[in-house]
Parts: structure tokens; sequence; C-alpha cells
């Protein structure tokens, strides 16, 4: 009850001046965030000896005004920890984590520290935070036709993942994402083309071009400075200084660039089998998709097409576009160029064309009649003084007019032939088409066959391992294009002209347009420029917010007018100052903040500073998606640490044992699985991933094949199989999952539950033979129990003993002397009625032998089983000492095939008639089969609080 | 509740004292409660309360996805027949394609109920609870194409990425059950035009996102994931779960006050609950022979029939959908198309009514029926690639078209609106999209402007600046 006082008094404090804040004007220039970077002096702390470095002085300075003390500083094999997952998202060894202890010092902590920057899994690590803030995905979005997939994204994730490895400067690792086309012009870098990828895998919103900007401001402005400018795409921002004008200014920056139709290539393809492979599929994809289009290009001039465009466009002069194109579909002819054939003779002047003049006249004369009037025809026409084209004058000379389909027929040959001609070229006008053309006037068929083929193109760029990667990259337009604002952000209601320029609110009203080629890489020189006061703080405050838990600014994408002001001001300023006097360098920023005291302290929770602001504790925190996932591979043994190239399914039942970052990110149904443990939108921009803890997550670990295959690797694994004892495997358990030994308690535990309690009823379930030499049964438990069945190893059949198992229902006896063993041991003496039904459903087995056996493996009576039918066996009255054992053996015919049996094993005692049921007692006993409890074990290892946060 | 964290109790402890000075929820729930920056783990589905006391705790939504024709079934027009064959007189309006005469209902229309709610033959059995539906004739959207009127019927925003309406309420709600997910999509064989993008969560946290279930199976683990182990009877997982409590334990045990711990602990007991309460929600076999008859044994009456358990189990939010693709589609053969798949819903939509009010569930559940859009009432013409150019069919119609809702406090055996004589387009008392949406949130017991998410330096809410509150037809 004390404590919920209290934690109803100390909110009250601080949540007031919380809900008023939205309120308050703050004039936009002296917003802290758009002030420039002021350099902080470090302030004066009463202790001395906390602070590891600056960064220390800034906290401690603000604890101590509290009245507060900063926390202890964490256990080293707790640090270890930390630092491994903080910079490359994996665990630390039980060998490394015990050195580490062993030997702490700053020294070693501080060469850890170094350790990890360097590793190549580090820009895994941090690569995905940076596509979290890209809203990476490897497909489009919803689509109609066209291939879903984005074949090179991986080359935009596989460059993050490099740049950050190689500390690339944050100044050049954003131009290069905006700008690159441009920049390797200077540099000559050309891996860097890559880096556009940022830009161009987001969403497609079915191609519109306004929303794919709109997108792409979105996530170049609050990934890059922490500013919402889409918020004006309607109208000016409503809190913070950006116009509609600096939208549209931006806007008309990306309208004037765009995708080439061809992606550059990264790097030349090496020479081999499956890149010549590659090569020839594509190149006769190609063939196929040209041949077509080159086919259908080339069949509208031929003279028999011609033929009957000009028949089928005379009889349709006088219907409408729809009739007309209804008739062209019915003729075989493609609508489009049949209206436009008509539209010719419908010209206003066409009776007296030079070439279709005649043919008009021809056209009127009445079918019936035309034998006869057509040479009159002719002649009356040549003579009415009318030009006409000298190919058509000798064409229509030399032959027998019988009929308008000869006409048309001679008409078609000249056409077709006489291209060189410029005038018989423009009277064949609506025929030309060209390749590029072709595709939409084509019918519905032939449209679908060429989209068919272009996704199957794709799909060989995508899937063909020989597929060299190429950038997604952007270049400028040949001429700019001029932004008009789009009033209400609706593209139909064009209204002012707008230059392209930079923000206002970084440049003042006065600045100057862009003056090269689109902007872009002026636009992103702005952004990277060191007195943006926006671009450094919004970069340090992610680092941070990162490695601590909580930002100093807690709205990370959004720096503007309504943003709760940093918690500590003066240390953002610091940081990001000293981010750029260190050249960038993301890794020199991440190195300060893990060498301070700060970031060295215990986690957990600090009654004093119940909402955490003043950084005496650390955060504990929840693994993230990709951490816990890879940490389960990574503790079985089973983690593929080979880097970069195409995505991996990683939700699938064939899943891939590579780190989850290269895992496929589908946009449009983005598998349940990621959505279940918060990983980032792949839709919009991700400020901070939530954080929730709900039960379909418990599943997942309880109930998922993953985790389960996972723990079954875990017990499999050669260091495991080596050992014998039963603690000493235990303890291997703990070094492999928590880098640590169990403690006592810990390891009885476990103990305990490797071994339950007998269970108590007196139905046991193995295999085993009558041993005549020792006067026995020999009778062994099943070590498995896989699929409701008991079993000696994971899989049936077993290579020696075949087929054997036990179900609730029956069983299938083993090959040679491993037979089914049923034991029943008597609870008290008495006489008992042994009976079972027995049966063997498959008609190709040879049978089986069912026997009762005493203790000393002598048996009592034999029934042979032949299959089909239901046999009932039994031994009437037998008497038992208390602990007697009686058997029932089961075991194969001549061979074992197809000997799978069902039973009902009763057991009755006479004077009571009280029953004991062999299937109701299977449940018990398949309960604690031995493989299935170390499975059991590992699994909730893996599921533990342990394993999931992070101290 | 257990299921909090520290940042949790500073924000329920701020509402308890905002509750003291009787400010009340509300004042918060504007965004404060939980948004893009929240960042301690917290369980996102703990029940909450809405704005101002509910008329309706749980939504079903039957999602006609194709498109139903409102002149075919609950709209019916005169003058379509008088004008058979003939130009409709009036101007026609832009839908998709083209269209050309007046088109008479091949069905006949007759007076259900004491309210005489006119409803066409094809649906019989919902006809039997004409009284409890409130037809809404004078819907309107503003495309008339599938995907963006798709996404504005679910989302309120037909192109970009917004959460939907099931996403919202989850957000707003949470859950009564936390055994089972708060909102559930079902559609049999396959996904929707548009896919789960209908029932995607946006820019609100996953969790919120509907569940995609797929009726066409049968079994609970094929309905949902990992709900069931293959490998270990409950008994001797509850044994592995009792370790791994003690383990928990004596690790939280060093590391007090981390509510984030005991969380997490329990959510592992609620997947042991849930593994139960799913099965035995979607496991239709436990109902009495008299109401799986009722239903119907077919896929549809399947999925009503665990809907209506879903909802009886505390889930906020159940999507029905008709079929995979856009079933309701008829561009041709519009009589034949309509008469199949009315007969393969109504039976299952009656028997939701009736079984829904038998139980008392009626009051408090609200029942929405209708497409993305409705169907003209001219023919549509041929046009090769777009349909079978049989001269049989209506086109997409989003000026004018029908939904009716049920249940949940809006009025029984009443119609709202009217369309143009001839079912052209929304005349009388039109309601947009953003009204509808103003109106479930309202019957919700939220103010549609008040249930807000902060994100990318916006409030953004389901109806962004639109929406107004049908009030003529909440009881």
């Amino acid at each position: 009850m004390q404590t919920l006082l209290k934690s109803l008094v100390i909110p009250l404090v601080t949540a007031l001046p919380l809900l008023s804040l939205a309120n308050q004007q703050t004039p936009p220039q002296e917003h802290w965030a758009f002030r420039e970077l002021s350099s902080p002096a470090l302030p004066l702390t009463k202790q001395t000896s906390w602070p590891a470095n600056n960064i220390d002085r800034f906290i401690l300075h603000k604890i101590e005004a509290s009245g507060l003390s900063p926390g202890e500083k964490a256990k080293p094999e707790a640090l270890i920890r930390r630092l491994y997952y903080a910079l490359v998202g994996l665990p630390p060894s039980y060998g490394e984590t015990q050195f580490f202890k062993d030997n702490f010092s700053k020294h070693t902590y501080s060469e850890l520290v170094d350790k990890l920057l360097s590793s190549p899994h580090f820009g895994e690590r941090w690569g995905r935070h940076w596509l979290d803030v890209a809203r990476y995905a490897d497909t489009k979005g919803y689509v109609f036709e066209e291939s879903r997939d984005y074949p090179y994204a991986y080359t935009y994730r596989d460059w993050v993942i490099r740049s950050f490895n190689k500390d690339l400067p944050y100044n050049r690792f954003l131009t290069y994402q905006l700008a690159a086309d441009t920049l390797i012009q200077e540099d000559g870098k050309k891996e860097h083309l890559a880096a556009m990828g940022f830009l161009t895998v987001g969403r497609r919103f079915l191609n519109r071009e306004p929303d794919i900007i709109d997108d792409r401001i979105d996530v170049t402005f609050r990934g890059m400075m922490g500013l919402t400018v889409a918020c004006a795409r309607c109208h000016d921002h409503k809190y913070d200084p950006i116009p509609i004008d600096d939208y549209y200014s931006l806007y008309g920056v990306f309208s004037s660039s765009t995708e080439p139709n061809e992606l550059p290539l990264l790097q030349e393809a090496p020479e081999n089998n499956s890149t010549r492979d590659f090569r020839a599929s594509l190149s006769k994809k190609q063939d196929q998709l040209n041949s077509y289009l080159e086919k259908r290009v080339s069949q509208q001039r031929e003279p028999e097409y011609i033929k009957k465009y000009l028949l089928t466009a005379t009889t349709g002069l006088n219907l409408s576009e729809d009739e007309l194109k209804k008739l062209a579909s019915s003729k075989k002819l493609l609508q489009k160029i049949t209206v436009r054939w008509r539209d010719l003779l419908k010209k206003d002047n066409a009776s007296n064309d030079p070439i279709y003049g005649p043919w008009l006249a021809f056209s009127r004369i009445p079918p019936e009649n035309f034998p006869t009037q057509a040479t009159n025809k002719w002649e009356e026409i040549k003579s009415s003084g009318i030009f006409i084209h000298p190919a058509i004058t000798q064409q229509l000379n030399n032959q027998p007019l019988r009929s308008i389909e000869t006409i048309a027929s001679l008409y078609g040959k000249t056409l077709a032939e006489s291209s060189e001609d410029p005038k018989l070229e423009a009277a064949l006008s609506p025929s030309s088409v060209n390749y590029e053309s072709i595709f939409p006037l084509l019918e519905t068929k032939g449209q679908q066959y060429v989209r068919k083929l272009r996704r199957e193109l794709e799909a060989i760029k995508t899937n063909h391992p020989g597929a060299p990667p190429r950038a997604m990259t952007m270049v400028d337009r040949p001429s700019p294009r001029e932004p008009r604002v789009f009033e209400r952000g609706d593209p139909a209601r064009r209204g002012k002209k707008v230059p392209r320029h930079f923000l206002q609110v970084i440049k003042g009203k006065e600045r100057s347009p862009f003056i090269s080629g689109s902007g872009r890489q002026e636009m992103a020189l702005d952004i990277a420029d060191k007195d943006n006061p926006l671009t450094a703080r919004v970069w340090v405050n992610r680092v941070w917010g990162h490695l601590l838990g909580k930002h100093l600014v807690s709205t990370p994408s959004d720096f503007g007018l309504r943003s709760e002001a940093p918690s500590h001001p003066e240390l953002l300023d610091f940081l990001a100052l000293q981010l750029i006097e260190n050249n960038w360098s993301t890794k020199q920023l991440i190195r300060s903040i893990v060498l301070s005291s700060t970031y060295q302290q215990v986690a957990g929770h600090d009654p004093r500073d119940p909402e955490k602001l003043f950084y005496t504790r650390t955060m504990r925190r929840r693994l993230d998606f990709e951490a816990m996932r890879d940490s389960i591979l990574a503790v079985s043994g089973e983690l593929d640490r080979s880097q970069f190239g195409r995505p991996v399914k990683i939700h699938t039942s064939d899943y891939s044992h590579r780190r989850t970052v290269y895992g496929h990110v589908e946009r449009q149904n983005l598998p349940p699985v990621f959505r279940t443990f918060d990983f980032a939108s792949p839709d919009v921009h991700t400020a901070k991933r939530p954080q929730t803890i709900v039960p379909q997550q418990a599943l997942y670990m309880l109930n998922g094949k993953f985790v389960r295959d996972q723990a079954l690797a875990l017990i499999n694994s050669p260091e495991m199989k080596k050992l014998q004892k039963k603690d000493e495997r235990v303890a291997h358990l703990y070094r492999q999952v928590y880098s640590r030994d169990p403690d006592h308690e810990e390891l009885a535990d476990a103990i305990t539950f490797l071994n339950p309690k007998p269970v108590n009823h007196p139905w046991d379930f193995g295999f085993g033979k009558i041993d005549m030499a020792a006067g026995n049964v020999n009778f062994q438990h099943f070590t498995h129990f896989v699929s409701g069945r008991l079993q000696i190893g994971n899989k049936l059949p077993d290579p020696s003993l075949g087929y054997i198992n036990l179900s609730k229902e029956g069983g299938h006896p083993g090959k040679g002397e491993a037979h089914c063993v049923l034991q029943w041991t008597a609870p008290h003496g008495g006489t008992y009625n042994i009976s079972t039904n027995i049966k063997i459903p498959s008609t190709s087995s040879d049978g089986v032998i069912l026997r009762i056996a005493d203790r000393q493996g002598d048996v009592m009576k034999r029934w042979q089983i032949t299959p089909g039918k239901k046999h009932k066996a039994g031994l009437m009255q037998t008497h038992l000492e208390k602990d007697e054992p009686v058997f029932l053996i089961v075991s194969a015919g001549k061979t074992d095939h197809f000997d799978s049996f069902e039973w009902e094993p009763i057991i009755r005692e006479s004077s009571t008639g009280t029953m004991w049921e062999a299937s109701s007692a299977f449940i018990t006993v398949t309960n604690h089969p031995p493989e299935s409890l170390w499975i059991q074990l590992a699994q909730a290892l893996l599921a533990s609080n342990e394993f999931a946060f992070l101290d | 509740m257990a299921i909090h964290t520290n940042n949790e109790d500073i924000i329920f402890s701020r509402r308890d004292f905002l509750n003291r000075v009787g400010m009340g929820l509300g004042a918060l729930a504007a965004g404060q409660l939980f948004n893009e920056n929240a960042s301690a783990a917290i369980n996102p589905l703990a029940a909450k309360n809405p704005h101002f006391p509910a008329r309706a705790k749980a939504v079903i939504h039957l999602f006609m996805n194709g498109g139903p024709s409102q002149v075919d079934t609950f709209d019916p027009k005169p003058a379509l027949t008088k004008y058979h064959g003939k130009k409709i007189p009036m101007d026609y309006l832009k839908t998709e394609r083209p269209t050309g005469a007046a088109l008479k209902s091949p069905f006949k229309f007759s007076r259900h109920g004491k309210s005489g709610l006119e409803i066409s033959e094809l649906f019989p059995n919902v006809a039997k609870s004409a009284d409890e539906l409130c037809v809404i004739r004078s819907m309107h959207a503003n495309v008339p194409n599938h995907e963006p009127s798709l996404l504005l019927m679910n989302c309120g925003e037909a192109r970009l990425i917004r959460p939907s309406v099931g996403s919202w309420v989850s957000y707003g709600l949470g859950s009564e059950n936390q055994n089972l997910p708060g909102f559930i999509s079902m559609c049999p064989g396959g996904y929707p035009i548009q896919e789960s993008q209908n029932w995607q969560a946006g820019f609100l946290p996953g969790t919120y996102q509907g569940t995609y279930i797929d009726t066409k199976h049968r079994q609970i683990d094929k309905l949902i994931a990992n709900i069931e182990n293959k490998h270990l009877p409950l008994a001797t997982q509850r044994r592995q779960l009792d370790l791994l409590h003690r383990m928990n334990q004596r690790h939280q045990k060093l590391r007090p006050q981390d509510s984030q711990l005991e969380s997490r602990l329990h959510s592992f007991e609620l997947a042991y609950r849930m593994q139960l309460d799913a099965t035995d929600a979607f496991d239709i076999s436990r109902e009495p022979e008299k109401i799986r008859d009722l239903y119907g044994e077919d896929t549809h009456g399947r999925q009503t029939l665990i809907a209506r358990r879903l909802v009886e189990r505390g889930v906020r939010y159940v999507q029905l959908w008709h079929g995979k693709g856009q079933p309701w589609d008829s561009h041709d053969d519009l009589e034949v198309n309509h008469r199949r798949l009315a007969r393969e819903s109504d039976k299952a939509i009656g028997a939701l009514l009736i079984d829904l009010k038998q139980r008392g569930m009626l009051d408090d559940t609200l029942v929405i029926w209708g497409g993305e859009f409705g169907r003209t009432p001219a023919v549509e013409m041929p046009k090769p690639g777009s349909n079978a150019g049989k001269i049989n069919g209506r086109d997409h119609n989003h000026w004018g078209f029908t939904m009716w809702m049920a249940g949940g406090g809006v009025k029984g055996g009443h119609v709202h609106g009217a369309t143009d004589e001839f079912g052209y387009k929304a005349v009388k008392d039109p309601v947009h999209v953003h009204d509808l949406h103003a109106t479930i949130l309202h019957l919700l017991g939220f103010d549609h402007e008040r249930l807000t998410y902060r994100f990318a330096g916006r409030d953004f809410r389901l109806t962004d600046v639109h929406g107004n509150v049908i009030k003529d037809i909440i009881v």
C-alpha cells in the first residue's frame, strides 16, 4: 500500500508539466533543436572519482543536483553480456565470460570494446538498427501484375552492414544514401551506389508517384533530421515551421530523379558456370520476350494485316468506337490500331487523299456490282484529276479488279513493300508501332503473356545464383522538373510554382535554389552539413537510445516543436559536437558511451528515480527479435555465421540458420512471427520498436518448431554426448545457454526434474526379449517419445532394430529379438485375469506372436496372430505374489514387415473386479522418457527470463 | 490485471490520479497512454475503458468482399423494372467501366417483420431477423475500384499506411480475454484483395494487427500458430512450465521491482491456458447439434459459429470475409452469382442473428454487413479483359450502396438514408465510410476525434479529419 501511495505522488509532480507542454508555443527560432550546436561547459561534480569520461560529468551533475547518487558498477559477467549484445547482438561464450571475469579491469574492458567494435558482426547489429530507420524490405508491397520482389534490395542491406563495419563517416553514410550517383563521379567508389536503396526500397503504392515520393521525403527527413516534413503535404505543418511550399520544393528534387531502367552492376560477375548459366537463361528469356514483341510489331505491317485493317476500318467507318473495337476483336485485329485506321480514313479530306482517295471510291461500290463496275470506276478516278500516288496507280493498273478484297490486297502489298517512300510510310502510320509502344495496344491475352515473361525475367534476376548484384540507384532526369504545390495534397490541383531548395527552418527564407541537376546532391550535403543543427543531434540520440535503452530526446524521429525537450540538453550537444570533431565516427561515439561509468552501472529499478530520468541505473531490456533468434542458434551451436547475399527464409519449417538480419522481409504479408516479436514495420520508418510481452511469444517458445529443434541440437551436440553424468550435463547446458555455471540450488532443481518420481501404477512399457540362459525377461525402457510413440531413437525405423515402438493403442515389434514388452507388477498378492484383444490391420503382414511370460521367462501361453481379424487372448485365474511381474510380449513372425498391431491389454483382479487398463496408464508413463526430459530442460533454459533479458 | 511494468505503473497511477480528480481515462487516452515512443515492455492488450459507457463490447464484421449489389438485396428500386433495357433518365455517374441500360433486379423483394423492412428473396434467413436490422441505404465511398475502397472501408484511408478499424479497437479497448487474440480476421481459402493490409496494424504496435485465420482448415494447429505442442501432452508441459517458473523466480529474486520479468513469467501461464481456451473456442463440435444445424456445417456456417464463440469469450473484433479474392464482384451473370453467394452466406448470417439474440448477446455485439462498395443499377457493357461480355452484370458503384448493422445499440427494423430513384447515388442523409467508422467507434464508447495515436509528429485517428456520428440510427 505504501509503494502504491508513493507511486501516486511522484507522477503527480512530473505528469502535470508534461500535459501542458503541448500547448506551449515556443517561437521556432528559439526551439532547442533548431538552435545551433553549442559547446557546453563541462559541469563540476562533487564526486570526482566516479566519472570515467566527460559523458559522466553531465550525467552525474544532474544526479547530484537532484539529491541522488549513481548506481553501482555492474558485475563483469553482466557487462560482457551487455557489451556483446549491444555491439554484435550475440552472446559471449562461457570461456570468454570466465576469462573476462577472472581478469576484469578497466583495461580488459576497453580491450573487449575494441574487439567487438572491430568484429564483422558489429555491422549486422548496427546495420539492422539503421534498417529500421530505412523501413527496409525485400518486396514492393501490393502490386497488380508485376513481380513483387526487389531482386537487389539485399545489396542495400549489405552496404549498410559493410558501412558500419568500416565506420564510414556518418555524414558520408548519409550523403551516399541520397546522392551516391553523383558523389561517386567524384570519388570513383562504385560500391557506394548500393546506398541509394535507402530511397528505393520503400513501398510502391501501385506505382503512384506522389505516394512514392511522400514515402521518400518521410524516410529521409524523419530518418536523418528528425523532422516530420511529410506533415506538410496537404497544408503548412501545424506545429513546425515547415510550409507546404517547402514540401513541394523537396518533392521537386525527388520527382526530378528517376530510377534507371537497367540498374547498374555493382561488380563484374566472375566467370564461372553459374554466371554463364545465369546469362544464358536471362538472354534466352529476353530473346523470347523480344521475339514475341518484334513479331507483333512487324505483324501489323504485313500485307495480309494491312488488308484486314483496311477492310475492317472501312466497314466500321460509321460505327461507335466500342462497336468498332468489338468488330476488330472478332477479326483478330488489335482494337486500338483498327481505330487508328478508321480515323485515318475518316479524315476530312480523305476522299482526295492520293493514296486512300481511290480506296474510298472503290469501297462505295456495292459488292454485287463490283466485278462489272470496278474497271470503269478506276478509269473515272484517274480522269477526275485528283493526284494519285504513282505506286497505287502502278499496282492497280496491272491487275484484274475483281472485288474490294482484291483492291485491299493490292493496297496491302503496295504499302508493306514501300517503306522507303515517306508518303507511303505516312499512309501506314496506324500500323506503325515499335517495340516500346506495342504493349499497351496488345489484346489482353498478349499483354498477359508479356507480363508473364517479364515476371519470369525478374525471377531469374532474383533467384538465379549466378545473377550479379546491382544497385537500386536513382539518377537525375535529363532536365529537372519545376515543382508546383499540390493544393490540399491533390496532384490534380496544381498551385504555384516553387523553386527546388532546402528547408527554410534550416537555411532561412533567403536560401538559394539548388542549381545542379535535380538538386539531390545539394540536398544531401545540406542534410549532412555540420552546421545543420538537427542531423548530428538526431544520430547521437539514436545511438544513445540503443545503448542505454532510454533516449535523451524521447521522440527520436521528431525533434519538432511538439517534442519533449531533451533530458540532458548539454550532453546531447556535447555528443553531437564530439561526433563531428571525430570525423563523424559512429564507432568512436559508441566507444565513448560504453566506456562511461553511466553505461556500466548495474541494471534495474531505482525507487528514488521511478521514471528513470537521471540514469542512476541502466535499463533491463528484453532481447529484440533478431538477438533472441540469433542467440538461440548461437547457443545451440547451429548458427551459420556466413555474411551477406540474397535474403533467406527464416520463418518456414526449413528455416535458414543464418542471422536474422539476412531474413527475407515480405512487406505485404509480413510473417506473424516478426510481428509477434515487435519487429520494425517495413512499411514506415520506425523510430523505436514497441516492446510488448504477449502470450503468442510464449507459445512460440514453448511449442514452436524452431525452439524445439534448437533445444534438441543442444542436447545432441558432440560435447553433450561426451558427458555421462547428469550434473555435468546440466552444467554444460547452463554454460552454453547462460555462459555461467549453475549454483547448487539450480543443479538440484534440474536433477529433480530429470528424475521424475516413479509413477504409481503397475504397467511399464518397454522392449526386450526372453533370456533363457539368465532365466528372466530382459526388459528395457524406450528412450524417446515422438508423435505419440515410445521408441528408441528420433526416427523410425531404427537402423538395427527396425520399427520397434509402443503407442497407446498398439505398437510394432522390431527385428530379430527386439520384441515389444509390456510389464505389469502386481500391487498385492491375488488372482488376476490377464486379457487383450489384438489385431494386425495390414494383410501384408505374415503375423506376429503374442506370449504371456512370468518372471523366469517361462511362457505361460502363446498365440499366433494372423493379420486382418481381431483375436482374443488371455489367461484366467493367474496367481501372482505382491510385486511379482507378468509380461505380455509381442514378437515378429518370419519377417517384421507390416507387423503393426492394435491391442487393449486389461488386467482384472478376480476377487474385487478392479481393472487396470494399459492404455490409460500409457499417458502417465510417457510423460518422462529420458530424452524428452533433457529437451524440456534445454527448452526451459532458452525460454527463461535470464536468457531473454539483459542486465 | 497483473501484467504491467514500471513505466506502465506510472501511467496507470496517473490515470488513478486523474480519475480521482474527475477527468477520467479519456483525457489521457489521447496519445498519452501508449504511443510509438513508449519504450518499456507492457501488455498492450490489457482491458481498457473507453471514453464513455459503450453500447457495444464487440464487433462482428461480415465482409462481402467484391461488392454486393444494393438494388438486388436491401434497396428495392421498382423504377428499374419500368426502365429495364432503356437508358436511365439521369446523367450517368462515372464508375469503373462503361454501363448501359437499366437492369431490373431479377430478385423479388418482400416486406418482413413488424417493421416491414424490404429484403430480397436472396436472404430469407437474414429476413427472419428483419426487426433487428438497421439498413443504411445511403452509404458512399470515394472511388469505384476494389483496392482503394477495401483500404478505405478497413483503414479509413485508401492508399497510405493506416491501422485498420479492428486494430484501433484493440488499441483502444484491449481484450477481455488474454488467452485469445483481440482481433481476428477469418477468410476461407486465402486472402481477399489487398491481403493482410486489410487488417494491418499500420504504425500501431504489431500485436494490434488482426490475426488471420484460414477457415478452410479444421485442425486447430493450422488455425493458430504454435497452439499445440506436437511432442508433449499438456500434463507433461505443465511440469516443464513449473520448472521454468522456478528458474524465473530464482532469477527474479535477485532483480526486485522489475515488473517486466513478472509480465513475461505471467505470459507463459497465459500461453498455457490459451492452448486450452483457443482450442475450445475454435472447436465447434462442442456446440449442441441444434446450434450446428442452425448455422449449417459448411465453411460459412463453421466460421460464423466460431465468430460467435470468439465474441462470447471476449474477442473484440472479428471480421468474416466471404472468401478469397473478390467473390461478390458480379460483373457478369449477376443473377446466378448473387444467388449462389447469398445461398452460401444467408443461412449462417441468419443463424448468427437469431443465436446472438437468444443468448442476449445481440445487445452488446455490433454486427455489420456489407462490401467495399455496391453495384450499378445500369448493366455493365462488354469490355474485353474485364468481363465476359454477357451484358447481365453490374459494375462497381461507390456513389451509393447499402450496408446494415444489427445489435450493439443501433435501431432495429430501421432504414436510414436513401439512394435516388434508381439506386445510383446516395441522396438522402448520405453516410460516408468515415461516418460509419465514427459511428462504430461511438457505439464502442469512443469519441472518434479523441481516440488517437501519436506517430511521426501527428496525432493520427481512424477518421483522419472526417467523420460524423450518425445519431439517427442509435437507439
